[in-house]
């Protein structure tokens, strides 16, 4: 869970009427750069802001049900100086029960410039590399929700912490990555009131199989204290991405299997896994389907399994706007089978920085 | 010296200047859209071994080329370091700088002017001094090299450009339909008059209506001629074409864009010869 903090009042929008502020006030300023004023817009930073608005339907009913401004994202990137990139991702989640929302900062870190060869170093505050779903914002999510199987083992928000980490890709015939961290252990897959400190790595491995295809086959394992034990999560993840290269819009695919378990002694595991599909038939469209299955449970022998499988047609008109529609099933520990119907806006305005392969 | 080039047109540029102490790769197929390379990890592995990295500049590998730098960790490539080279930092007359206000209800727009200099060529020969003054800098014991290297190249590529200006002539005027806003410099070179695109703005598919509308004003002013690069939707400008009684023309707009086009010269000789409608070599 992030750190949330709650922008009350009676304005629902009030996370909203922030950010556009940000942006009316910022072309305000002395657009020349005066000397006299002190004020120049040349060194400021890109700014963009992702916007997802959701409908949400779902037999028998839920409380989530209906429309909802589902989360707006405010991403900020710049070089600091010559030693220092920063990236900010600030988190605006309108609480749709009251008037009142949540802040969240979801990313805030630097990476440090000019270290030795392959070596990389990144401070601050990040998304734990804990499997492959576990790093991307809300807006980059391959479906319009996580994966069951992602939420029941890291639970429903991404894990992120405090931390330093520090990586090194070694030039081997193919793409390879290795990823240390160690952090503050403030999240909830862990004892937020233990603090002690949580630590992981990430392997990363990339191999180009033609000029429009790759392979990546990684594995995350990450350890902290939870219960008076400590909890190892550990996965590993699969990706195939194929693009025709020879057309701007030509069609693509791509299919992800992830799996995720952890390890407290004592209790019992929790597990899951994972695949979905994307595949762009058309210039604009996009179609995709996916398999979740879990297992988990809330006390020892209560043991149990879900099985969720979902289908995915988007529209994606530019690159700064998609619709998606969904269709989801799920079939919950303790409760009824659901069947949830889900469209989702997605917009993005400003310099929105590209995003890692 | 290792050199990363994002466009195999740069790249051209860098080997024949660069000779034997150089070892170029060039990131863009030929035939890829340079706006929409995809980042490939396996390309940060060329980018850490770069001494130099020439890019094109205008923001035209703004998609693609900051991550992968990210992920190359090369000490030497970080912003504002004489080891990353901005090559359309050398034209003096880059086209269609906004001067109001810029927003994407005008499609994929370039902030800082349209990016694909190197479809004239001569801002080629501006970007050719541009290169040896770099490679020179950081590699002084072969600067002279660079420079007479340099120059033979920009004397061949004049004579070319002399060449192809005759062949062209008859087009001085010629109104074309382009499929994207991708040919601004070579029809100012050649004269050309751009009257309309297939997209209805950059980076946006045509709609019907842009299509009927585009057509009538083809017949009107009597296009022959629809341009349209190899990556671009060649259903979409075939049709136009067809509907306009015009010709399409499916070119390369980089080097390795189709066959015959391995270097930068042979690239704008093709580009020119199929124009003229004289491509029978």
């Amino acid at each position: 869970m992030f750190h949330r903090h709650s922008l009350g009042g009676a304005n629902p929008f009030a996370p909203a009427l922030i950010v556009v502020l940000l942006f009316v006030a910022g072309p305000a300023q002395a657009r020349g750069g005066s000397t006299a004023s002190g004020t120049s817009n040349k060194l400021n930073p890109a700014i963009s802001l992702n916007a997802l608005f959701l409908g949400e339907l779902t037999d028998p009913r839920e409380e989530t049900d209906g429309l909802s401004a589902e989360e707006l994202e405010l991403i900020v990137t710049s070089v600091v100086d010559p030693h220092f990139k920063a990236f900010a991702n600030v988190s605006f989640t309108p609480d749709r029960s009251g008037p009142e929302s949540e802040v969240a900062l979801e990313e805030g870190f630097v990476r440090v410039m000019g270290l030795p060869e392959g070596v990389g170093l990144r401070v601050g505050r990040f998304l734990l590399p804990m499997g492959r779903h576990n790093q991307l914002h809300t807006h980059q999510f391959p479906f319009i929700t996580a994966p069951r199987a992602v939420e029941a083992v890291l639970g429903e928000e991404s894990v992120g912490d405090v931390g330093v980490e520090a990586s090194y890709s070694p030039l081997l015939p193919w793409y390879v990555n290795l990823r240390v961290y160690g952090s503050d252990g403030a999240s909830d897959a862990f004892d937020r009131d233990g603090r002690d400190l949580v630590y992981g790595g990430r392997v990363e491995n990339l191999w180009d199989l033609g000029e429009a295809t790759t392979l990546e086959i990684s594995a995350s394992a990450l350890s902290g204290s939870k219960a008076s034990h400590r909890r190892i999560l550990y996965g590993g993840d699969i990706r195939l991405k194929w693009k025709n290269i020879r057309k701007t819009y030509g069609r693509a695919f791509t299919w992800v299997t992830e799996f995720l378990g952890d390890h407290i002694p004592g209790h019992p595991e929790e597990s899951g896994v994972y695949t979905l599909a994307l595949y762009r038939f058309a210039r604009r469209w996009w179609a995709g389907g996916g398999y979740s299955w879990d297992s988990s449970a809330s006390a020892p022998g209560d043991r149990g399994s879900e099985n969720e499988a979902r289908l995915q047609l988007a529209w994606v008109p530019s690159e700064f706007s998609g619709l998606r529609t969904e269709l989801g099933w799920l079939d919950p520990l303790e409760r009824r089978r659901e069947l949830t119907a889900r469209v989702q806006l997605n917009f993005t305005i400003g310099a929105h920085p590209a995003h890692q392969y | 010296m290792n050199v990363v080039a994002t466009l195999p047109s740069l790249g051209d540029i860098a080997r024949e200047v660069g000779g034997d102490r150089v070892n170029v790769t060039s990131l863009c197929k030929g035939y890829e859209d340079p706006h929409y390379l995809q980042p490939k990890p396996s390309y940060s592995r060329t980018l850490r071994k770069a001494a130099l990295l020439i890019d094109n500049g205008l923001e035209l590998e703004v998609g693609w080329l900051p991550p992968l730098l990210d992920t190359a960790r090369n000490p030497k490539l970080i912003p504002g370091s004489t080891a990353i080279l901005d090559g359309a930092s050398a034209v003096t007359n880059v086209l269609e700088v906004p001067t109001g206000s810029v927003d994407r209800s005008q499609g994929d727009i370039h902030p800082f002017g349209n990016p694909h200099v190197m479809l004239d060529p001569r801002n080629a020969l501006a970007v050719v001094d541009l290169i040896a003054r770099r490679l020179a800098d950081l590699d002084p014991e072969g600067a002279a090299g660079y420079v007479m290297r340099a120059d033979d190249y920009k004397t061949r590529l004049s004579a070319r450009i002399e060449e192809w200006k005759a062949l062209a002539a008859p087009l001085r005027g010629e109104p074309i339909v382009t499929y994207h806003k991708q040919w601004e410099y070579l029809a100012q070179w050649l004269g050309l008059n751009i009257i309309g695109y297939v997209e209805s703005r950059p980076g946006i598919p045509p709609t019907p209506r842009h299509v009927t509308a585009l057509i009538d004003s083809m017949v009107k002013k009597g296009v022959r001629i629809v341009l349209a690069a190899t990556f671009m939707d060649e259903d979409a400008a075939g049709e136009v074409a067809l509907k306009a009684g015009a010709r399409l023309a499916v070119l390369p707009a980089e080097v390795g864009g189709a066959d015959g086009t391995d270097s930068y010269i042979d690239l704008i000789d093709t580009i020119v010869h199929e124009l003229a409608g004289t491509d029978d070599r």
